[in-house]
């Protein structure tokens, strides 16, 4: 990499990430009406609920990227597995820090083995199991290989996971919360604020990957030079 | 595939250390439940349940590992892919291999468990055996995989186990439920989503695990 | 037998072949050598099939290798010693040798597994300690037991890694005669070793690898003083 060269993701992604997160963050503590029964605080919903299904769907792209991997031994599809990973372990991390400072107001628990909760810790679990293969592996090329058959059995596992919970705990509370009719996504105005924050929160998402797999790519030249001039 | 059943076996009978040493460490892990927590607290289908599919789990990471450090005393996986065999016929052959180790701890440790803790109110049902059949498949599926991917790295004791556990959450629970129902008299039918997850379980893991070791033994 | 064109090698982002040539043919006896570090273990396991190029393209017996779905004929014709003796120490000799008899043979020929291994067994004079455990034998013991489970299933190609190491005088003959009868019925062999005696003695053809290169490729092999220096020539280091 002898010039640094300006792509779509160094000039738009991260310009439309900023105007999408201002405008989620206007919208959400600003814009948009309290909940009528739950208050301030369910402003966190927003994100949230976004966060979460991104958590999921972040592993989904892991597994994407390895088996895209295993077929080609693109090393770009590897460092995309790899920083998909990250910031997917991010997101299921803020996630799991979002909801207890959700639910302790409202249900006075910090903590409940309600099926999401559970299984986001589960998938918490499998991305640092990921990481930790990554981090733990060695220098071998073969880790790489290792990462993407963990990769796509990880994926495999979810819905296993997911059957799994709900069978044993039953459902979220959050769909007893529509137990009132008046309560709820009432306002469309909440519902357009779910969908920026989706929007700015995905935006993230791409732009974060983005960064961190092109300073994955530098590390590799970076080793790849210093090698060679130990060897000379 | 069952040449290499046959030689794991044929290496346990003549040592006998990982038979052994899981036995001794299930037996010990149950005492320190005991000793952490009120003996009679532990009673009842749900704990009794709990208590065996974790001891058995934790011995049984510790049989699986030893079946891949063995392998690679003998120089690594390398002459079994060497061989003209199918990859996945080996991961099969070590599968199968792992499966009765586990089988038979499980066998041995649930009875012994349950008179530790007290047999009151029980009535196993003939679902239990099965309940534990498919569960071990399950562990020895997923154990079997990880134990190949953690054998070649160098942290391979502590690895085992982070790569395990978390692929195993649903098998914990789904296996955990049933037990607990199969043991006070619950019948197939009711517990009937709890086998059929399990299965499905066993068969998507048994199926990658033999499909992904063609990438697990190149180098 | 082999064709090898521009191998190249990387474990992680140290490159450790480079560019690598090799052409071998039937009956051939190949030395390969080369100071510590210059690929030489590496070459013999892509060679094997076990280990995948980064680069370039290899063919064994005609057919292109694929280490992640690998030729089952291929892997059948291939017999490998490498600097682990491959062996499961709690079996016995015979029991080891049975296992990888039956691994290696055709199908419908699984009952004569233990006919084959006892007769490598004698071969390579091991027949009085079959039955002992094999973490008691010596090394040099070890080590014929290893080239009995590389060459009992008629390898076409035999690649050897540093095999005389471990081996006493009356060891290496062994291996020596085994090497020049398996050549005779046409098996390519490809050793890698620091014994020049041997590689006058045996080799057909020198190949000097060295930081990942050969540097040298050529027959017939000279005695074991030219060779020498010839090497000192060629890699700045003594063999």
């Amino acid at each position: 990499m002898s010039e640094s060269r300006r792509t779509w993701q160094d000039t738009i992604l991260p310009w439309t990430t900023c105007v999408a997160m201002l405008a989620a963050l206007f919208m959400v503590f600003v814009l948009v009406p309290s909940e009528r029964d739950q208050g301030i605080v369910q402003r966190i919903f927003y994100f949230h609920v976004n966060l979460a299904w991104m958590a999921f769907g972040g592993f989904l792209l892991v597994s994407c990227a390895s088996f895209w991997f295993l077929r080609t031994g693109s090393r770009r599809a590897d460092r995309l597995a790899h920083a998909n990973a990250e910031v997917g372990m991010l997101y299921t991390t803020l996630v799991l820090v979002t909801g207890p400072i959700w639910a302790r107001p409202i249900w006075g628990v910090w903590w409940t083995w309600d099926p999401r909760l559970t299984m986001t810790v589960v998938l918490w679990a499998i991305y640092a199991s990921y990481l930790m293969l990554r981090r733990l592996g060695g220098e071998d090329d073969t880790i790489l290989r290792y990462a993407a058959v963990l990769g796509i059995v990880g994926s495999l596992d979810i819905p296993l996971l997911i059957l799994a919970v709900r069978l044993w705990r039953g459902v979220h509370p959050a769909v007893m919360l529509a137990k009132d009719e008046d309560a709820g996504l009432k306002d469309p105005l909440m519902g357009w604020t779910l969908m920026v924050s989706a929007i700015a929160l995905g935006l993230l998402f791409t732009w974060l990957v983005s960064l961190r797999a092109r300073l994955l790519e530098v590390d590799e030249h970076v080793a790849a030079i210093h090698l060679e001039g130990v060897r000379t | 595939m069952w040449t290499i059943v046959r030689k794991d076996l044929a290496i346990e009978l003549r040592t006998g250390e990982m038979a052994s040493s899981m036995f001794l460490l299930a037996l010990l892990m149950v005492l320190i439940f005991a000793f952490t927590l009120e003996p009679e607290r532990l009673a009842g289908p749900e704990f009794l349940a709990g208590l065996s599919w974790t001891t058995l789990l934790v011995a049984g990471t510790l049989a699986l590992n030893r079946s891949f450090v063995l392998e690679r005393e003998a120089g690594g996986l390398t002459g079994l892919a060497l061989a003209p065999i199918d990859r996945g016929s080996i991961y099969l052959g070590k599968a199968i291999g792992n499966f009765l180790l586990l089988l038979v701890a499980g066998v041995v440790l649930l009875p012994l468990i349950a008179i530790l803790l007290g047999t009151r109110g029980l009535a196993p049902t003939m679902v239990l055996p099965l309940v534990l059949l498919l569960g071990v498949v399950g562990i020895a599926a997923i154990g079997t995989l990880c134990a190949a991917i953690a054998s070649r790295t160098r942290a391979r004791e502590v690895l085992l186990p982070i790569l395990m556990f978390p692929l195993l959450a649903p098998l914990l629970i789904g296996a955990t439920r049933a037990t607990a129902g199969a043991l006070v008299g619950e019948s197939a039918g009711e517990l009937q989503s709890w086998l059929l997850m399990l299965a499905g379980f066993d068969i998507v893991f048994a199926t990658s695990g033999w499909l992904s070791f063609d990438y697990i033994l190149e180098e | 037998m082999i064709e090898a064109r521009a191998l190249r090698k990387a474990f992680g982002v140290s490159l450790v072949l480079r560019d690598v040539d090799l052409d071998v043919g039937r009956g051939e006896i190949v030395a390969v050598l080369g100071p510590n570090g210059a690929g030489k273990s590496t070459l013999l396991r892509l060679l094997a099939c076990i280990s995948r190029a980064n680069a370039g393209r290899l063919s064994l017996f005609g057919a292109d290798c694929h280490p992640g779905r690998p030729t089952l004929d291929v892997l059948a014709r291939i017999g490998f010693l490498g600097h682990e003796p491959l062996l499961y120490e709690d079996l016995s000799p015979r029991q080891n040798l049975e296992f990888f008899a039956r691994l290696y043979s055709r199908r419908g020929r699984r009952d004569d597994a233990d006919v084959v291994a006892r007769a490598s067994l004698e071969r390579v004079g091991l027949g009085h300690a079959m039955e002992r455990p094999t973490r008691a034998l010596s090394r040099g013991m070890l080590q014929r037991l290893a080239i009995a489970r590389a060459t009992q299933h008629q390898p076409e190609l035999l690649l050897l890694d540093e095999p005389f190491t471990a081996l006493d005088e009356s060891g290496s003959d062994l291996l020596s005669g085994e090497i020049r009868r398996l050549a005779a019925i046409g098996t390519s062999v490809v050793m890698v070793t620091h014994d020049l005696a041997r590689v006058s003695s045996l080799a057909g053809r020198v190949v000097i690898l060295a930081a990942g290169r050969v540097v040298h490729d050529a027959s017939p092999v000279p005695a074991a003083g030219e060779l020498a220096l010839g090497y000192r020539r060629l890699t700045g280091l003594e063999v």
